[in-house]
């Protein structure tokens, strides 16, 4: 009878304010994953056209970013999850 | 190299001189003349690179700025979530921390569109690489016979601080004008130009 009582009472806990913000969230760390991969593969390409001693250091440079980027958005969608 | 330097040196041409003081720089520098272990996509065996320019570092002001606004955007969200009793500490310091994760992308993608935007002279061909975004970037060349006019002009106030501005370069080709946006001295980028030209045409070069 409990469950039929609460039929018509709407519920907002699904759509709270803190659900939205973790959506967008969320969302906005799948886009900057996905755009760091693909800043490190352009990297990758543009490393061939234009060869110089430098290019060591940004290849490395970019290994690091997208190493950092993995471990920071599975920190920050842990944070974000917990609310 | 210095070979071709003291062959360059014989030909009496002003841009030699204006060169001297940048040989030797660094390649991860702006304006770098004669750089050495540096070699492009098709260089031929015989060809030399003359002069390689990126955009002065004036030039990514607003980048710089979008950069500090991303770092102290985490103070905004906190301030903002505190009226909110809905969120959570997680929420509040999981925004900061993707505020913070998206400023290092930012000052990291800023520095290799800067670097891998680059203008290169040889004494056959002028070359530009544009890296405009992640998904997209440009290989133009044009040989030194096909350029038709050269000009500069000055980008902006800050130009003037810094001493930077666009050459343009018309050309004959499918691609009718070439512009190296931003780039330190151009008054010298565009008289090494014009005297590789004209060496062209007399078959110096």
């Amino acid at each position: 009878m409990d469950i039929l009582n609460g039929l018509n009472t709407p519920s907002f806990e699904l759509f709270g304010v803190a659900s939205i913000f973790k959506l967008f969230f969320l969302i906005i760390i799948f886009g900057y994953l996905v755009y760091a991969i693909l800043l490190a593969l352009r990297v990758r390409i543009l490393n061939d056209t234009v060869k110089a001693s430098s290019n060591k250091f940004i290849i490395t440079l970019s290994f690091i970013h997208l190493v950092l980027a993995i471990i920071g958005s599975f920190i920050a969608v842990i944070f974000v999850l917990i609310g | 190299m210095n070979d071709l330097v003291k062959k360059l040196n014989k030909s009496n041409k002003s841009f030699v001189n204006r060169l001297q003081g940048s040989i030797g720089a660094s390649n991860l520098g702006t304006f770098c003349a004669f750089p050495e272990e540096v070699e492009f996509n098709g260089q031929d065996s015989e060809e030399h690179i003359i002069l390689l320019v990126r955009q002065h570092l004036a030039v990514l002001l607003p980048q710089y700025i979008i950069i500090l606004l991303l770092l102290v955007a985490p103070i905004l969200f906190f301030i903002v979530f505190r009226a909110m009793p809905e969120i959570g500490f997680g929420l509040m310091f999981g925004s900061g921390f993707v505020c913070w994760l998206i400023a290092l992308s930012f000052a990291v993608d800023t520095f290799f569109k800067w670097y891998f935007t680059v203008n290169i002279i040889t004494d056959q061909r002028i070359i530009d690489v544009d890296f405009d975004n992640v998904l997209y970037h440009k290989f133009s060349e044009a040989p030194l016979d096909k350029i038709e006019d050269v000009s500069h002009a000055p980008a902006g106030l800050l130009s003037s601080i810094f001493d930077y501005g666009d050459v343009f370069i018309q050309t004959a080709g499918t691609k009718p004008e070439f512009e190296f946006k931003g780039v330190p001295r151009p008054r010298d980028v565009q008289d090494t130009l014009l005297d590789l030209i004209e060496m062209t045409e007399k078959g110096q070069i």
